[in-house]
């Protein structure tokens, strides 16, 4: 960065023989022009450069020097261009125009016309706080913090201050505001500014190593080209700021003047070098919705959140009928209030779509979430309805679960009914009969009785099967190892039962297993034509694998009758799943295997 | 002979009461469920308890537990289990701890006032009782290599009294047979079914259960 520019030019100043003054006119009517509109086109300060280039070579000062101050300017401009255009860095772009125009106001010191003579010489030096302003409030535009603050303030008292002050006794003839002409005040007044710029320029380095450690993910992305910029072309000033103070170094200062000034190019080639790296990743977008568009959507997050450059990216589907958000395996998802995480919505022909849940920093490219919000619109559409049917199907999975859970307790109930209510009465009834029975003394209707008990009897045994169907108590009472072996026991072929469950599952699981095993026998007595069957429990990694072999014809299969299918959907309503293999030689195994979480 | 009874329903209780007293029994005692029944038991100290195996709260299995509890804590009082389960198991886990002066009949039976009463004066007297359908249901089962089937009928017929609790000279006057027959045929049917022949006690339900359930 250029420190000390304004001794810069009163040496040039000296050096060079006076000129019109008309020459200078172009130079500072464009330089206003651009302070009133921040150089809204490159044209513009195209036109301030050349015209202060013109006057600036005209006087004889150094080609070199003025090529440097050229490049540096329009560099300025050109992201100031391109700042303007872009919402968020806006106020970036207003400081660089203003740099753009500050940066050849000390070339009016060449002239020998007082009034732009004193107005070079007290504004000579406003770019470095506009500068420094700009780098310590990039990319938001506002100060970074109250440090921040601080110094870009006391950099404008700086820079103005000590120019007015070396002003009033500056000895020159174009001088307005001379007071007193003393050269050697003016020297250490210029002695003293070089200490403080060695102070802000170090407060600088240490505010922006600072931010750089602080800032993460897509914020840091964003700042870090022209951040690293200025934290590069500041050093030399430093350098350049200690060297005067020292004194004694004069030659040094001004060997060291151009590379100085030749170093300031980072900042607005690092802003640039920003825009582009977002470009960069704007065109991942639209190739990674070329990308989306022939393959399958699985990653779409995965690809949005690389597209973006924010790997917390997550997407939500918006579900219009249910009124909700949903991942998009069809689970419920909660959009953030709080400003830890930025919410953007998709919305395609006037319907949301989804939302895409995000690092609130990534907004300061607008575009670039505008351009995933243009181009992948229509994919997130369809992923949205896919999610959609999930979010259907895992209602209709829940809902089945709950039917099925439903219909146990309900069986539960019912058992628990035909044992304390109608059994009771019967055996109460029952009792009567035997009662009266002993205290009639007509022998036809004590036969009568004890025939009406008899039957009572029969239809209480029937009324226990019964009861036992619907909800066996063993089951209830002692687990899935003690059923399965009663129904071993019960079977009308013979049955043997290997392995174990070992202790209780939960109640869902033990019935869903309970009437498979009930139901496969019943269907291999019925059927398989079997000498024997064999039932298989066992229970690994969280799953209940149940098999009922036989040795019987086959031919079992699922699409046929409804005894299977049924099976099937039971246990799929618990998450588990029927399989048949046919035996080559003979005979079936069906296996049912169903998650569980003990 | 003293006998309270433990049921919920009142219809049911009140109805074995009267029948029970009508066959000379004394009841001395009603409970609705088992905490009702321990006090009672302890209060009364009857020759046995007639429980029923669904009581409240849950109505599953409190008369069973209940049944063990008055078994280790009252040895001279007897248990008879009223069961609506024709289930092996639950007779099995009443004996098991000790079979003597406990009973598992079905429910349906108590209309029957002779199998009530024969099944009390069991009890009563140290044996053991095991419902004949429940026994039934055992010897029914079908084996792919039976050794059931090696049995003569009157061995069946025994192995299925034994099962049920009979002692040797029950089983004698059930099937009109002389002691000395009767051994003969136990000793036979052991042998074909491989047992070691049991402990001439209670005990030798308990083996004869635990063979039919395996």
């Amino acid at each position: 960065m250029r420190a000390t520019r304004a001794s810069l030019g009163r040496r040039l100043d000296v050096a060079l023989p006076r000129i019109d003054p008309v020459l200078l006119l172009p130079a500072a009517a464009a330089i206003g022009l651009a302070a009133a509109w921040g150089a809204l086109s490159t044209g513009a300060s195209a036109a301030i450069g050349l015209a202060a280039a013109w006057g600036a070579l005209s006087t004889g000062a150094s080609a070199a020097r003025v090529a440097i101050d050229l490049a540096v300017a329009w560099s300025f401009a050109a992201a100031a261009v391109l700042a303007l255009a872009r919402t968020p860095h806006r106020r970036a772009g207003w400081l660089m125009a203003s740099v753009t125009g500050a940066w050849f106001l000390d070339y009016l010191t060449l002239s020998s016309s007082p009034l732009a003579w004193t107005v070079g010489t007290l504004l000579g030096t406003l770019f470095a706080a506009l500068l420094v302003q700009l780098l310590l409030s990039y990319p938001g535009g506002r100060a970074w913090s109250a440090p921040a603050r601080l110094v870009i303030a006391s950099t404008y008292a700086a820079t103005l201050g000590v120019a007015l002050l070396s002003s009033f006794t500056l000895p020159d003839n174009r001088n307005l505001v001379l007071v007193t002409p003393d050269q050697g005040f003016a020297d250490s007044v210029m002695r003293v500014d070089s200490g403080i710029g060695v102070a802000i320029t170090l407060a600088l380095l240490a505010l922006i190593g600072q931010r750089l450690l602080a800032l993460r993910g897509v914020a840091r992305r964003a700042a870090l080209p022209l951040l690293v910029g200025g934290a590069l072309a500041t050093p030399l000033s430093s350098v350049r700021f200690a060297l005067s103070v020292a004194s004694g170094h004069d030659h040094l200062v001004d060997r060291l003047a151009l590379p100085d000034q030749a170093v300031t190019i980072l900042i607005p080639l690092g802003f640039l070098a920003g825009l582009l790296l977002t470009r960069l990743r704007r065109s991942e977008v639209s190739s990674l919705v070329v990308e989306l568009r022939s393959s399958g959507s699985q990653t779409l997050r995965d690809r949005l959140a690389h597209a973006l450059g924010d790997p917390t990216l997550e997407v939500a589907y918006w579900l219009e009928g249910q009124q909700r958000y949903v991942d998009s395996q069809g689970g419920p998802v909660a959009l953030p209030e709080s400003g830890e995480r930025a919410v953007t919505q998709v919305v395609a022909g006037g319907v949301p779509v989804a939302a895409l849940i995000h690092e609130p920093a990534l907004l300061d490219d607008r575009d670039l979430v505008e351009s995933v919000r243009a181009t992948a619109g229509l994919v997130l559409e369809n992923e949205r309805l896919a999610a959609e049917v999930r979010a259907q199907l895992s209602e209709v999975r829940a809902s089945r679960a709950r039917i099925v859970a439903a219909t146990d307790s309900e069986r539960r109930r019912l058992e628990r009914d035909l044992h304390d209510g109608a059994q009771q009465r019967l055996v109460g009834l029952s009792l009567q009969l035997r009662l009266a029975q002993a205290r009639t003394a007509d022998p036809q209707a004590a036969g009568a009785l004890a025939q009406a008990q008899e039957d009572l009897e029969r239809v209480l045994g029937e009324l226990r099967e019964f009861a036992r169907g619907i909800h066996p108590s063993i089951l209830r009472e002692d687990g899935l190892d003690a059923a399965v072996e009663t129904l071993a026991r019960r079977a009308s072929l013979p049955v043997e039962v290997e392995g174990s469950v070992g202790g209780r599952l939960p109640d869902a699981v033990e019935l869903a297993a309970y009437f498979f095993v009930s139901e496969t026998l019943t269907n291999v007595a019925k059927h398989a034509q079997a000498s024997f069957a064999t039932v298989t429990l066992e229970r690994r990694h969280g799953r209940v694998r149940i098999s009922v072999a036989d040795d019987g014809v086959g031919g079992a299969d699922l699409s046929k009758g409804t005894g299977l299918r049924g099976l099937a959907d039971r246990l799929a309503a618990i998450d588990g799943t029927l399989g048949i293999e046919d035996v080559p030689g003979g005979g079936t195994t069906i296996v049912a295997e169903i998650p569980c979480a003990s | 002979m003293r006998v309270v009874i433990a049921d919920d329903a009142v219809l049911v209780r009140e109805g074995i009461a009267r029948l029970l007293s009508d066959a000379g029994f004394e009841v001395v005692g009603h409970a609705g469920d088992a905490e009702e029944l321990m006090r009672l038991v302890q209060a009364a100290k009857p020759d046995v308890a007639v429980v029923d195996i669904r009581m409240p709260p849950t109505h599953s299995d409190e008369g069973l537990v209940a049944a063990q509890e008055i078994r280790r804590r009252h040895p001279l009082t007897g248990v008879l289990v009223l069961s609506q389960h024709l289930e092996p198991r639950y007779a099995v886990r009443l004996l098991e701890e000790a079979p003597r002066r406990v009973g598992y009949l079905l429910k349906e039976r108590v209309g029957r006032i002779e199998e009530l009463t024969d099944a009390l004066r069991r009890i009563a007297a140290g044996e053991c009782v095991v419902d004949r359908a429940v026994v039934d249901e055992l010897m029914a089962r079908r084996r792919r290599r039976d050794p059931l089937e090696e049995l003569s009928r009157r061995e069946r017929e025994i192995l299925s009294l034994m099962a049920e609790g009979r002692s040797n000279q029950a089983i004698c006057q059930h099937l009109y047979l002389s002691p000395k027959t009767i051994e003969t045929h136990i000793r036979s049917l052991f042998g074909k079914l491989g047992l070691v022949e049991a402990p001439r006690d209670n005990r030798r339900v308990l083996a004869v259960l635990a063979y039919l359930r395996s």
